[in-house]
């Protein structure tokens, strides 16, 4: 059982960011992989985690694009990690609108100000793609923007 | 043990005042208002009341400040809080805490001022370092992310998410305690301004003051009320996750989980159902319920929704009081739903009533379509 006297789970991802690294966990009974980090294993209770550090790459699940007042639009997506886990990010250097289902993308550390500290966000990949796991890859499109919607270029936002 | 059919009733039903409060109102003010009329609804007494079921987001401990503010002393009460959808759970427990006799008259109240205080003091985020850093407009970005797979997976397109604001609007018109008073088409939704792609702010629920209440008592003795009761048939509830992040597939909602149960201990299926209300927090949620809950097949509501099927003169009455979208959305919605449900096997609509409404449904979303809970409603024809 981790010591929450000595260290919490957001503590240790922290920790991993703050070096450019996203971390995960994987229950060490069955293999697989999750996240957002815990103390057990979600389903099992087990205790037998290991951290480990992701290869980074992933594919936008969902994508939205969030309008605020006097702030440009930004993007907010979930992204399948190749490991096998979820998390919800952002996918910067494109377009928020651009950002698409099925898009490849890689991690980058954002370095966070005072109040927010270091965190993951994602970039599209230009191609070839490192890596795409076949179950994914079978999918996904040849573009490396990704598919593009049948609403593509409406709904600008304004 | 499972509960039973027809066990229970709602016996009184009403809102609080709707819109635009006084300032300074209070939420439990506007749950004591609701409280008084559904007693006069039904003609019983506050002291009748033993059994005391509530949630809110400003009132952490809602059943013991109503409790206060009534002066009443109830054997039995539950605060479950699981969002929307948590007055549709407080049906089912308090049918469940009727049949055991733990409570006879049981109230389920409900109130908020969103609107006058701000959504954002109303409902303060919980902080979660996984997800705040990227800034999503909670609830609304999670819905759209949703929207967005099934855009992406079934082809629905924004006209078709347009028509579901569009139906509710229709039926808004019809109802005279409606908070939108003006017609609304595909196109002004379209390009009303964006708030969380692909939703426009109208694609979103309204957001306003009010609150509701209703009054559940066992079968025998809501025979010799006031009113025709409103039977509970079926009940079935559902958790599926928490964080948007962790729903397993967004196209898919545990409505597909509580229908099945619901349905089950009503003996009904979806052929049998008169009327839906469906809680409507955005666009993309009627469609999916309607999908979830048995009406059209999955990845086919917007198809539904774009044929007419549930506005008003539609195959399928849907949010007949013009839903959250255009009737009233005061945060936690589902006992507004809970009403309409009722009102219509009551054949209390005007002009909005609909035909030989003997079996309603109503189905209560909580958080980002994280709880899912449906009540079956059935006039004395169906016990």
């Amino acid at each position: 059982m981790s010591d929450l006297m000595k260290q919490s789970p957001y503590g240790v991802f922290l920790d991993h960011c703050k070096k450019g690294e996203l971390a995960y966990q994987v229950n060490a009974d069955d293999g697989k992989a999750f996240f957002y980090p815990r103390v057990v294993a979600p389903g099992t209770g087990s205790d037998k985690l290991e951290w480990r550090v992701s290869k980074g790459l992933g594919t936008v699940y969902a994508t939205t694009v969030v309008y605020t007042k006097d702030q440009p639009p930004h993007n907010v997506a979930l992204i399948d990690v190749d490991e096998g886990f979820r998390m919800m990010s952002r996918v910067e250097d494109v377009d928020p609108l651009g950002v698409k289902i099925g898009m490849r993308v890689q991690v980058k550390m954002h370095p966070g100000d005072e109040k927010q500290p270091t965190y993951p966000v994602f970039t599209p990949i230009l191609t070839p793609d490192p890596s795409p796991p076949a179950e994914r890859g079978a999918s996904s499109s040849p573009s490396p923007l990704g598919r593009r919607g049948r609403d593509e270029g409406r709904g600008g936002g304004k | 043990m499972s509960l039973k059919r027809g066990s229970v009733a709602v016996v009184g039903a009403a809102e609080s005042d709707l819109g635009q409060v006084a300032p300074h109102t209070s939420p439990v003010d506007l749950m004591a208002q609701a409280t008084m009329r559904a007693l006069d609804d039904c003609g019983l007494k506050l002291s009748d009341i033993d059994g005391v079921f509530s949630a809110a987001s400003q009132v952490r401990t809602a059943p013991m400040t109503l409790s206060e503010y009534l002066r009443i002393k109830p054997r039995y009460f539950d605060g479950t809080t699981i969002g929307g959808s948590s007055f549709m759970t407080h049906v089912a427990h308090a049918q469940a805490a009727i049949e055991h006799g733990l409570c006879e008259v049981a109230l389920i109240a409900y109130g908020s001022t969103q609107r006058s205080v701000s959504r954002a003091a109303a409902s303060p985020r919980e902080p979660n370092p996984y997800e705040n850093p990227y800034r999503p407009f909670m609830p609304a970005s999670a819905y759209a992310m949703a929207a967005s797979r099934h855009m992406h997976q079934y082809g629905t397109t924004r006209e078709q998410l347009a028509e579901v604001a569009v139906a509710a609007r229709k039926w808004a018109l019809l109802n005279p305690k409606a908070w939108e008073k003006e017609p609304l088409t595909v196109e002004q939704v379209l390009k009303s301004r964006m708030v969380s792609y692909p939703f426009t702010v109208r694609d979103c629920c309204l957001v306003v003051d009010g609150g509701g209440a209703v009054i559940l008592t066992s079968a025998a003795r809501a025979k010799s009320l006031k009113k025709k009761p409103a039977y509970v048939l079926g009940v079935g509830e559902s958790l599926s996750h928490a964080n948007i992040s962790s729903m397993p597939d967004l196209t898919v909602s545990a409505a597909a989980v509580s229908g099945p149960k619901a349905y089950q201990m009503a003996g009904l299926k979806p052929s049998d159902i008169n009327m839906l209300s469906l809680y409507d927090a955005f666009t993309i949620t009627p469609l999916l319920f309607l999908e979830d809950l048995g009406f059209c097949p999955k990845g086919e509501g917007g198809r539904f929704v774009a044929s007419g099927a549930i506005a008003p003169g539609g195959k399928l009455p849907v949010n007949t009081s013009g839903g959250g979208l255009s009737y009233c959305h005061p945060g936690m919605y589902g006992l507004l739903v809970i009403i309409e449900a009722v009102r219509q096997v009551r054949g209390e609509c005007d002009k909005r009533q609909v035909k030989d409404c003997n079996v309603a449904l109503a189905h209560g979303n909580g958080g980002v379509l994280s709880s899912q809970c449906t009540v079956i409603f059935g006039a004395p024809s169906t016990v």
